[in-house]
């Protein structure tokens, strides 16, 4: 009996490993044999991919700390990611377009309080420039942010990011951006074949405490779709949507669900669908490459994408090597080598 | 430098093959067990050691001088000298904060807070060097003569830390006997070491977020998610110092000592007092001999009053050694009303269980100890004393029926192992003391001969070893690496 009690216990215990286990291995179904193939060659791309970022990384390990690469003024390297940075948001924006959503931007930090810093003195001209350029509409973040105390909106000192203070802030002004457009709409559809799995990066139903090392303990709850939010995106669509696009700023780590930006606007919005796929460190060559893969097939009838000095600096090669949600090997131009070998060899 | 990080595994490994090259020549392993002490603990701060190294030789130059004192009334003198001396940097560094906080809080003189940095371990091995002295002077032990021997016994790194405390009785004369090293000892010492990481690794630290979100958030969650999260305080607490206590007696048994078991099974005790003889042992050991019996010997005109005396003081006293704030005084001070409520109704109790069927007695019981045992614990976690008070008014409203936040079993999950190993572990030597999981009956069932019951035993307890690696090996790069808890004591 005794012995029996303990197999059972042992078997018991192994229960959450195997959950582990199973939770870090997505099951296959693809039957179909072209599927299958399609697939097995998006694998072998993707290692292709991985063991060249690995040996890029393993080169070039080093990351430029923010403003490194302004210490010196603006130089080439610099002037070529803002190129970069122009390029890639204007491809972002003619794909959203060509959806017939509304495209929109807004200039907010990542983490207020860094206004002074070099990236914000070279960076924030440029991307206001470069918006008004293109003739987008944005709404800048900068005067709201300074007349506001940072130690009630941002989780200072421990952090720069926002409090729910300043998330409130943050979507109050964002949801009068939306109310000017109450008849954007999405012209395209897709069928249900054509969709993904899922449409943020988040893994399907996450539900865990995160901390971001800072002892700012925080509850992220993705839908089962990755996206974090509290319930599923249904289609045909019954209500407008809403896509934030951005980094931390729009993600809001260190607050719960219900605090996010996100969440706060849906709360005004009870006849939209509101919703983030930000993430921590993207730039413009992750809203890319997301909207293709994934967002676009939300069919959001109104894009707003948060936008940072930040996000220049993000586009050098080490960065995107280290972060990029894409996985494929960014080579270095021949600026950038000079530049990383001038610093860190 | 933390027991599970691989740069410990790289000290651990030359610090075990320097000493035992040395097998023949005790003190020269005594010599390189006090320099690799002294190396690991420079490693939180310089200036550590150096404060190590002056109460080390503070307590010996006091061992020495006691015993060659001949005079009582000389003795009793150095012996409350000795005390002051060697508590003296225990209260200023820890405890002056709090002093200086409370009179200005209580008199409404403003005095600024003092910024000192506290040398980690320093409550641990100051109250060893305290029981070392006492025992010198009741005349216990000797003194040791031997300043390299007496550094190795206090500074000797795998309980430097965070104990458990060495009893001089038992562990400073293995620092004088030639050091064996057997087979079932490093049996023992790899059960003990992988279930000290599995424990820390594997359970604490995955549940320390959670346990971390509900304290964050104790102002919006509701009773329920609150009870979740000093429950899972409670099992974080147990994985994370346990943990490094089985960590500790399986390194020290690698170097050839053996050191007492710090907890045993807390889970299953039916009672407070109960509690105590299973929980951080070698601390209630200390408090017992030398200020629990102390007080009942001086109190023994009082009668069983004496008792109830001796325990209030000595848990409020405990509470405090655990850290400089009054919340631990409360912490203390409810355990100890629950072992006097124990103490007096000890035989109405007993009368009243033995009624009952084992088994329903045996779960009341542990129902009540784990549950005041738990919601105790909040003070222990709370920032104040009324953050703690507040988190258990919630826990016992109406809010408690409401449904608690959604992550709880993803959390809770990890401390059914746990549970489960310790609860059928708890009578044997060590966690995997196959006799105790009835392996050897097992094996016997499957085979008459004696050498195939061993490679049966031996087969079992290889898999069990292979699934701990295997899940270590699976958390320790995915986790937070939370630092231990008792480092703040």
């Amino acid at each position: 009996m005794r012995l029996k009690l303990i197999v059972a216990a042992l078997l018991l215990s192994t229960v959450p490993f195997v959950n582990a286990c199973n939770n870090s291995k997505p099951k296959e179904t693809a039957d179909d044999s072209k599927a299958r193939a399609a697939a097995d060659a998006a694998d072998k791309q993707r290692e292709d991919n991985r063991k060249k970022v690995d040996e890029l990384n393993q080169k070039y390990p080093r990351i430029p700390v923010e403003g490194k690469l302004l210490e010196n003024g603006e130089n080439p390297c610099y002037n070529e990611l803002k190129q970069r940075y122009k390029d890639e948001l204007a491809q972002l924006k003619q794909m959203v377009e060509s959806s017939g959503a509304k495209f929109l931007m807004v200039r907010i930090s990542a983490e207020a309080g860094s206004k002074n810093s070099l990236s914000v003195k070279y960076g924030d001209p440029y991307i206001q420039s470069t918006i008004d350029g293109m003739g987008i509409e944005c709404l800048d973040f900068t005067p709201i942010i300074a007349a506001q105390d940072i130690k009630e909106i941002t989780q200072a000192p421990k952090d720069g990011h926002w409090s729910k203070k300043g998330a409130k802030l943050i979507a109050d002004h964002i949801a009068t951006l939306i109310k000017k457009y109450p008849d954007a709409a999405c012209k395209v559809t897709f069928k249900d074949n054509e969709r993904p799995e899922t449409f943020g990066d988040l893994a399907p139903n996450d539900d865990e405490v995160l901390d971001g090392g800072k002892d700012l303990p925080y509850h992220v709850k993705a839908n089962s779709q990755g996206v974090r939010m509290d319930h599923d995106l249904t289609f045909p669509k019954k209500k407008k949507r809403v896509l934030l696009m951005g980094d931390s700023g729009l993600f809001c780590p260190f607050l719960d669900n219900e605090f996010t930006i996100a969440y706060v606007l849906q709360q005004q919005f009870p006849d939209y669908e509101i919703y983030t796929t930000a993430t921590v460190n993207w730039t413009m060559e992750d809203f890319i490459s997301l909207w293709n893969e994934k967002t676009k097939f939300t069919e959001p009838d109104i894009v707003i994408v948060g936008t940072n000095a930040g996000d220049i600096e993000d586009l050098f090669f080490t960065n995107r090597n280290h972060c990029s949600r894409s996985g494929k090997p960014f080579y270095p131009s021949a600026n950038e080598t000079k530049f990383y070998i001038e610093n860190y060899k | 430098m933390v027991f599970n990080s691989e740069q410990f595994a790289i000290f651990f490994a030359i610090i075990f093959v320097v000493y035992w090259s040395l097998f023949k020549y005790r003190l020269a392993q005594n010599l390189v067990l006090v320099v690799g002490s002294f190396y690991f603990y420079s490693f939180f701060h310089y200036s550590f050691p150096i404060y190590l190294g002056c109460l080390i030789l503070a307590t010996y130059l006091f061992g020495l001088w006691i015993q060659r004192t001949e005079d009582e009334v000389k003795r009793k003198i150095l012996q409350y000298l000795s005390l002051f001396v060697l508590s003296f940097g225990l209260i200023y560094l820890k405890y002056s904060g709090l002093l200086i906080g409370s009179i200005s809080g209580l008199s409404g003189w403003q005095a600024s807070a003092l910024h000192l940095l506290v040398p980690v371990g320093i409550s641990f091995y100051t109250f060893s060097s305290i029981g070392y002295i006492l025992d010198v002077y009741r005349g216990k032990i000797d003194a040791e003569r031997n300043l390299v021997t007496f550094a190795a016994y206090l500074s000797c790194f795998p309980y430097l830390l965070i104990g458990p405390i060495p009893a001089a009785r038992t562990v400073l004369p293995q620092f004088r006997q030639p050091s064996k090293l057997t087979l079932q000892g490093i049996d023992q010492s790899v059960g003990e070491i992988l279930w000290g990481l599995f424990k820390k690794i594997v359970v604490a630290d995955n549940i320390s977020l959670g346990v971390n979100y509900c304290f964050a958030h104790q102002s919006e969650l509701q009773g329920s998610s609150l009870l979740l999260g000093v429950v899972l305080f409670y099992f974080y607490l147990y994985a994370d110092f346990s943990g490094y206590s089985d960590m500790a007696r399986g390194l020290a048994r690698l170097l050839g000592f053996d050191i007492a078991r710090n907890f045993n099974s807390p889970f299953t005790a039916r009672s407070i007092t109960e509690f105590w003889r299973k929980w951080h042992i070698s601390l209630t050991n200390w408090f017992y001999e030398y200020v629990f019996n102390p007080i009942v010997i001086g109190l023994r005109n009082w009668g069983r009053f004496s008792i109830a005396a001796a325990i209030l003081l000595t848990f409020g006293l405990s509470g405090i050694w655990h850290g400089a704030d009054w919340k631990f005084g409360v912490w203390g001070l409810l355990h100890s009303f629950a072992m006097i409520y124990e103490y007096y109704t000890a035989d109405q109790r007993e009368k009243f269980f033995s009624k009952m069927p084992w088994f329903l007695s045996g779960f009341i019981g542990i129902f009540f100890t784990l549950g005041y045992a738990i919601l105790a614990e909040t003070f222990f976690r709370a920032d104040s004393i009324s953050e703690g008070l507040e988190i258990n008014r919630k826990i016992l409203s109406m809010g408690l029926f409401t449904t608690p936040v959604s992550f709880s079993v993803k959390y809770l999950k990890w401390c059914a192992p746990l549970l489960i190993v310790e609860i059928i572990q708890q009578k044997g030597t060590y966690v995997f003391d196959m006799e105790q999981w009835g392996l050897s009956r097992f094996a016997g069932k499957l085979t008459k001969s004696a050498k195939n019951i061993n490679f049966v035993t031996l087969i079992i307890k290889s898999l069990l070893y292979i699934i701990l690696c295997y899940c270590i090996w699976l958390f320790y790069k995915r986790m937070n690496m939370a630092e231990y808890y008792y480092f703040k004591f």
